[in-house]
């Protein structure tokens, strides 16, 4: 599976620019905000439909127009295919599969697996708790739509939920009727996505520990935990049990929003006592893990964006990274770069890699 | 856009008013009533007014009515059996279910479903008059419930389910052949009417 073309209308700072790709390697380059990573932006859009930096759609709509629309051709088991996402201020996002739109957006997600390494993903490992669900719920949901669909209907009684619950406490009163039923429902699901993420993350760590240990040369202990408070048998009278205190704090307190994934290095938080190097390596460990579970559970190989990975890394570890990533991934892929005489450091010929230049939102189409 | 005359002005921003008509039909349907005689357009308006002027709900079920007790409720109509009643989320699934020609009870109509997130609580839907009616009306024997297969439809039969159990009566729900999201306004006539025939017993 590979991206063919990107055409690009008033998105960020692109006005109009349509953009080919090779299948194999494509190197992005450009001045530091000439709009490498923007583009990577467009072509996640095109698979999560929506920006993998920021989250308000009207955000990404180029400053002084009123919308953007962005259109990717796919070649999938030689078959082509058309993802077409449209953004208008005050109206509903459009995302079209081969031109005709889906019953509810979230049925996109998984069409064209994707993943992104970007200087942001160190929240995986220095911010809250979501950004790890999130991580692994995007493993998943690629994969499996049921799971997602799972999480959006947990997430929606959750909130239903909390809203009783904030009635209640205004207006003293406690019905057990206006909120049994959402706990019956939350009890099968926190069992269902519970049951879930514990089984991928074991088949996760198999192939993470063999990724960590290729990259680095030291022998560190590393460990991923699934922390929850979910059991595996749930009582069936937990939410009742937990009601007084829900209504006091107005909110859930019990459940699966609740998780956790607990990273350690030589059984020490990772956070705290690794090294920045050290936390490049987990996290990219983790995205290799992901692309190679992805790639092997839909028999195909996800598009890979890498931004900004070179960055930091001396000449040598340049030349390891690349030798990597040639040797592990099979698809396509996308690398953007400040500086493009680090061609030269893993002599493009050798790669075939196709060079994109980028200058203030346009594409420079000089003879290679 | 530029018209010759005020009055195809005005016709045309009323007319585009209406949901998925833009301005381009409205002046197609604004000419096409010019053409026709006089009556046309008197009836055509006529009609419109007395959508307004003339219905309200009905005092006992709350569905769309001319008088205070609709067509199902004014005891005219002899084939309506008094055993069964229909609770439905508004008028167009009360219209709906009596076109399947498989039920022929009793409906009341809640004026919308529970849901928290727009704002909606039992305290806003017509529940407690559906208690009432119960209470006073011996007849009936079974509760059955028509609200969409979603979350919001599933609160709501449960929330309802359990305030009548006090009431000893048969509870079921519509067998849901009905597609899965698919409100049961938009499901197909013979779809609808099996699914009436083969009702579950509810378990909450
Ligand atoms: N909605 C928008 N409208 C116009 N320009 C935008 C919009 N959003 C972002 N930009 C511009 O896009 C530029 C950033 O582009 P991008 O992040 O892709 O740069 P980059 O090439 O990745 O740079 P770096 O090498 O620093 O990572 C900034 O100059 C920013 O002002
Ligand atoms: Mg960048
Ligand atoms: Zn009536």
């Amino acid at each position: 599976m590979y991206l063919e073309k990107i055409e690009l209308k008033n998105f960020k700072n692109y006005e109009s620019e349509n953009i080919n790709f090779s299948d194999k390697i494509n190197f992005i380059t450009g001045e530091n905000g000439s709009g490498k990573t923007n583009l990577l932006d467009a072509i996640y859009y095109l698979s999560f439909t929506k920006s993998a930096f920021n989250k308000i759609d009207e955000n990404n709509i180029k400053n002084d127009t009123n919308f953007f629309s962005i259109r990717g051709n796919y070649k999938v088991d030689k078959k082509s295919i058309s993802i077409d996402c449209k953004y208008k201020k005050n109206e509903k996002k459009i995302i079209l599969f081969n031109d005709s739109p889906y019953e509810k957006i979230s049925l996109h997600l998984g069409k064209i697996p994707a993943i992104i390494i970007a200087p942001n993903d160190s929240d995986l490992i220095r911010n809250s708790s979501y950004y790890r669900r999130r991580f692994f719920d995007l493993i998943i949901s690629q994969i499996e739509q049921d799971y997602l669909q799972g999480i959006i209907r947990y997430n929606k009684i959750i909130k239903s939920r909390n809203l009783v619950l904030q009635k209640f406490k205004k207006k003293k009163y406690v019905d057990r009727n206006e909120i049994e039923h959402y706990d019956d429902l939350l009890i099968k699901l926190n069992h269902y996505i519970r049951n879930k993420r514990s089984e991928y993350l074991i088949e996760f760590k198999k192939k993470f520990f063999e990724i960590y240990n290729s990259i680095t040369k030291e022998k560190h202990e590393i460990e991923i935990l699934y922390k929850s408070k979910v059991e595996k048998s749930i009582e069936n009278d937990v939410y009742k049990k937990f009601l007084e205190y829900d209504i006091l704090t107005e909110k859930t307190n019990f459940g699966i929003h609740k998780d956790d994934y607990l990273f350690y290095i030589n059984n020490k938080p990772i956070k705290t006592f690794a090294s920045q190097g050290q936390q490049k390596s987990f996290i990219i460990s983790l995205k290799m893990s992901e692309y190679y579970i992805i790639s092997k559970k839909l028999s195909l190989n996800p598009l890979m964006m890498l931004d900004d990975i070179f960055d930091k890394l001396d000449n040598k570890r340049i030349k390891d990274l690349m030798r990597f990533i040639k040797k592990k991934i099979r698809g396509q892929i996308f690398i953007t770069d400040a500086l493009n005489d680090r061609l030269e450091i893993f002599n493009s010929k050798k790669y075939n890699i196709n060079l994109i230049k980028i200058k203030n939102g346009q594409i420079n189409y000089d003879k290679k | 856009m530029k018209y010759p005359s005020e009055t195809i002005e005005n016709s045309i921003n009323e007319i585009s008013k209406l949901p998925g008509i833009g301005k381009k039909t409205a002046l197609r349907l604004s000419l096409h009533i010019l053409k026709k005689e006089k009556e046309y357009s008197k009836n055509l308006a006529d009609s419109i007014i007395n959508l307004k002027e003339k219905t309200r709900f009905c005092e006992e079920c709350h569905v769309i009515s001319d008088e205070e007790l609709c067509r199902n409720c004014n005891n005219e109509n002899i084939n309506i059996q008094k055993n069964k009643i229909c609770i439905v989320e508004d008028t167009p699934d009360v219209i709906a279910i009596q076109n399947t020609n498989q039920y022929n009870g009793l409906f009341h109509v809640l004026s919308g479903l529970i849901s928290p997130i727009n704002g909606v609580g039992p305290d806003n839907l017509n529940i407690d008059s559906l208690i009432r009616r119960l209470e006073k009306n011996k007849e009936i024997e079974e509760v059955i419930f028509a609200l969409s297969p979603n979350l919001e439809g599933d609160t709501t039969t449960f929330y309802i389910s359990k305030k009548l159990s006090a009431l000893n009566l048969k509870i079921t729900t519509i067998a849901r052949g009905v597609p899965i999201g698919g409100e049961i306004e938009y499901a197909d006539e013979v779809t609808l009417g099996r699914s009436i025939i083969t009702r579950i017993n509810y378990k909450g």
